[in-house]
């Protein structure tokens, strides 16, 4: 059966979505906006994880003013309320697990504003992230948080979760382009946070506070982003390494040489190996790195930029380097790092898919040890990412029919985040706690640092209806 | 019985990633999670693993699907929903039985070789009744509404007689250098005879002969996509026997749709079958059977001189592009046409929402999906858009009709006989 939400619904203090409440919620959002059926219900309990729960009842809200009036009616009665966009999260960020209420932006989707002057745009939180790109680009202007869903999630998921992507390493993740929000506190009231200019001291940052906060302090209503103009030109490369090793210290020299490229993606050898098989590409098979490295700006000074990343990584034990001249080049060296993710359930079908970050500079022992780590208990690891930003997508593929794979992968994966830990670095990067990794906080965060982020929680959500069961283990 | 094995292991590739947002023209309009495949997807699992019922809501969500392929084309990890989605409708029939209307069409008329032209020729004396004629196209529009059909819709006039009535069962070319089949399909031979009649004098212009088998029936498309098997394999069974009589090398169908189904279709009907198989190689499409001939004996290039030639756009319909992979063909044809000035239109290849019978069960959604489609076409500017499948022809007309562009839809075929002719 599924594993049902509802049998969480009974957790001490929630009430079911009862005829009478479900009616009252219809009053609200009108009852084109409900979904109540088996059918509606099993289509809102997933993302992007490879878990599944159920909702009590899905709502496409049409306003703040909506969604305030329910979640007045869930304090008032107590149940759990779900923020939720395009449900292509990866730590489970939106996923009912305490059952109740789902709330769908799709329908607040409209772009309010394009400031060209001011370089900001207002944006509702149902808004695609490529389609807000799109818009903006088209005006020469650019948005860069790129995370790999750009052209399927939203921008309220984004806000939510603080997502990243490639270009975080020359452009930042999302919290370094939200200027303020206009939010929906759990308790009801309509709030606005933070400024329209670039600088703005006044009061407590709760910009800050919302971004990234899950979905569990309040729900984003309206967004204020900066932008930037757009890069003239682009130009991309390929560099493949002998050993890990080169590859990392190449990431570390070319930054420190002061080019700081808009994207510095790896993939390891088992990585390599993978896409080789999948798709006879011709890369050589006995690679321990490649770099994908992607540098932007004066279409004068591009040239330049390569010629420098060119000697810099001819000088480590490099086995080759490719310049893409037009397009369709650029096209084919990103083709390896496309594939990868389909590439990778050749391996086995199920993937535990991690986002850690460490220091640049730990990255080679990061994906050394982490090799070890699975080795000693016979899985499938392959690391791959941003590893301008030290933030790599740690996987490990299982197979859950295969005996007990998925417990040996699991005890991989919480020695996988001590060592990060130990290695200075952080559990997630970009995809967020949610339940995913809500078990392993107390690894990275101090008891005290967590009783804080608690007391938070429940000076602004006292009934603990907004995304109940995330983040903190319970 | 359908085996249900192979389906659960498509169904549990699905990682529920959200890709297939982006591209399902479905998904674009009713922003709903049923409407995408990883939703239907999701849905068919918890069907297989016997967790959901055969529902009257699930039969209307896996109904909600233009079958387009765009989700299969874009999937990382090569989950054909598609096809899932359609095996899953026959599932429903297998369990639930077709709809009344449904039977009514598919079981009763479709399959029945006197009922369906009789009923049209019944129609098309009383079209005059219902319809009023369009003045600048050969289609008509409704005098008042009725149920499933709009006022303002392009609703094509019945052919009188119908196009395969209009030949013997073979027409010589003179000094024939090769003799094909023509597969007519629904379309053709009953509400566009015209873009049959151009295949032929194209083909016989190329000196070719042409055999029209007069039993041949519709190609059992719309039965399959509904989820009805056994009415599909009863036409496509009729189809190859049909043809079979007549030994013959090639069959050229105008229709891609058609075209689709009996080269691909049949072999999943019957995948075993030698006859079956034999068959569907025999089946060839306009754009590459020409392009061959074209190569054979280049034409002669008329002097470009100060005529005006024809702006053209080509809309590539989803059982060609992402079913049979043919998009460059009909490119090269009629790029080499001396009066074609050729104009790309902005995702050519986007679904036109037609999908069959889903143009009339969702008819307002397959006209917002239209829309986006109108308004590529508008902004080429084109003076004709060119498409070869009979499904997209008939909504792209209505589109235009509707949204009152000079733009002319016609089929491939009928540019091809304008845009090279015949040399000296």
């Amino acid at each position: 059966m599924i594993p049902m939400a509802q049998e969480n619904n009974g957790r001490k203090g929630y009430c079911d979505l009862d005829k009478n409440l479900v009616r009252q919620i219809e009053a609200i959002v009108g009852k084109e906006n409900v979904l109540s059926s088996i059918e509606d219900l099993i289509c809102y309990g997933y993302d992007a994880t490879n878990l599944e729960v159920l909702p009590g009842l899905v709502v496409f809200p049409n306003s703040a003013k909506e969604i305030s009036q329910i979640l007045i009616l869930a304090n008032k009665n107590r149940f759990p309320v779900v923020p939720r966009g395009m449900g292509t999260g990866f730590s489970g960020g939106s996923l009912p697990v305490w059952g109740g209420v789902v709330l769908v932006t799709t329908r607040l989707n409209r772009i309010l504003e394009v400031d060209t002057e001011n370089l900001i745009a207002i944006v509702e939180p149902g808004v695609v992230t490529g389609d807000f790109q799109k818009e903006v680009e088209r005006l020469g202007l650019f948005y860069p948080p790129d995370p790999a869903s750009q052209l399927y999630c939203s921008l309220g998921g984004n806000v939510a979760e603080c997502a990243g992507g490639p270009r975080a390493v020359k452009y930042g993740v999302t919290k370094d382009y939200v200027l303020g929000l206009e939010v929906v506190l759990p308790t009801g009231e309509i709030i606005e946070t933070g400024v329209k200019t670039m600088k703005g001291v006044v009061g407590y940052d709760l910009t800050k506070l919302f971004v990234g906060s899950e979905g569990t302090l309040g729900m984003i209503t309206k967004i204020i982003l900066k932008l930037l103009p757009l890069p003239d030109a682009r130009k991309t490369a390929m560099v493949l390494f002998r050993d890990v090793e080169d590859a990392a210290t190449a990431v570390s020299r070319i930054i420190s040489s002061k080019i700081i490229p808009s994207t510095l993606e790896l993939m390891d050898h088992a990585s390599i190996q993978c896409v080789e098989d999948y798709l006879n590409m011709g890369l050589p098979k006995d690679a321990g790195a490649l770099l994908l490295i992607e540098v932007d700006g004066d279409r004068e000074v591009l040239p330049k930029y390569m010629a420098k990343i060119d000697e810099i990584t001819s000088g480590l034990n490099r086995l080759e380097m490719k310049i893409a001249e037009n397009d369709e080049e650029t096209q084919t060296l990103w083709k390896a790092r496309r594939a990868l993710s389909p590439a990778s359930y050749r391996l086995n079908p199920t993937k535990m898919a991690e986002d850690i970050t460490v220091p640049r500079t730990e990255i080679a022992t990061f994906i050394r040890e982490a090799r070890k780590i699975a080795d000693e208990r016979n899985l499938k690891i392959i690391n791959f990412g941003h590893a301008g930003d030290g933030n790599l997508h740690t996987s490990i593929m299982i197979d859950e029919k295969n005996g007990d794979e998925k417990k040996r992968a699991e005890e991989a994966i919480e020695e996988i985040f001590k060592l990060t830990v130990r290695l200075g670095g952080t559990l997630s990067g970009e995809h967020g706690v949610g339940t995913t990794k809500a078990p392993y906080l107390h690894l990275e965060l101090k008891h005290d640092a967590i009783e804080v982020m608690k007391k938070i929680k429940s000076v602004l959500d006292p009934n603990n209806i907004l995304n109940p069961g995330k983040i903190f283990k319970t | 019985m359908i085996p249900l094995e192979p389906l659960r292991e498509i169904a549990e590739k699905c990682v529920r990633c959200g890709i297939c947002q982006s591209v399902c023209p479905v998904f674009a309009e009713i922003q709903k999670e049923s409407a995408v495949a990883r939703g239907k997807v999701t849905l068919i699992r918890k069907l297989l693993l016997k967790e959901t019922g055969y529902s009257q809501k699930l039969s209307t969500y896996l109904l909600q699907c233009l079958g387009c392929g765009a989700c299969s084309e874009n999937c990382p990890n090569g989950v054909k929903a598609d096809e899932l989605i359609l095996a899953a409708r026959a599932l429903m029939v297998e369990k639930r039985g077709l709809s009344l209307p449904k039977w009514v069409f598919l079981r009763g008329i479709l399959r029945s070789v006197y009922l369906l032209p009789l009923l049209l020729k019944t129609g098309s004396l009383l079209q005059g009744l219902l319809l009023k004629k369009i003045p600048e196209e050969s289609g008509l529009r409704l005098r008042f509404s009725l149920p499933y059909l709009d006022k303002d819709r392009f609703i094509p006039t019945t052919a009188n007689p119908f196009f395969l009535d209009r030949y013997s069962e073979e027409v010589k070319a003179e000094n024939a250098t090769g003799r094909i089949g023509l597969f007519a399909g629904c379309s053709i031979n009953y509400l566009f005879p015209s873009v049959g009649e151009s295949t032929v004098r194209l083909l016989i212009r190329n000196r070719y002969s042409v055999a029209f088998p007069k039993d041949q029936a519709c190609c059992g498309l719309p039965a399959y996509g509904s989820g009805d098997i056994e009415t599909a394999k009863s036409l496509a069974w009729r189809n190859v026997e049909a043809f079979d009589r007549r030994d013959l090398e090639q069959i050229i169908v105008p229709c891609g749709s058609c075209f689709y189904f009996l080269k691909e279709g049949y072999l999943k009907l019957f995948p075993n079958d030698e006859k079956v198989r034999a068959f569907s190689r025999k089946m060839v499409e306009p754009s590459t059977f020409f392009l061959k001939q074209m190569n054979r004996s280049p034409q002669v290039n008329r002097s470009q001189d100060e005529h005006k030639k024809i702006r053209l756009t080509y809309h590539d319909p989803c059982h060609m592009r992402r079913g049979m992979k043919i998009y460059q063909e009909p490119r090269r044809l009629l790029q080499q046409s001396p009066e074609i000035e050729w104009v790309e239109m902005k995702q050519p290849d986007r679904c036109c929402g037609m999908a069959g019978s889903f143009n009339f069960v969702y008819y307002d959604l397959s006209r917002k999906i239209l829309k986006r489609k109108i308004d590529d076409i508008e902004a080429t500017r084109a003076d004709c858009v060119a498409t070869s499948c009979m499904g997209c022809l008939i909504q792209l007309k209505d589109g235009i009709h509707q949204r009152k562009l000079d733009t002319r839809a016609v089929h491939l075929v009928e540019v091809l006989e304008k845009a090279f002719p015949k040399g000296e």
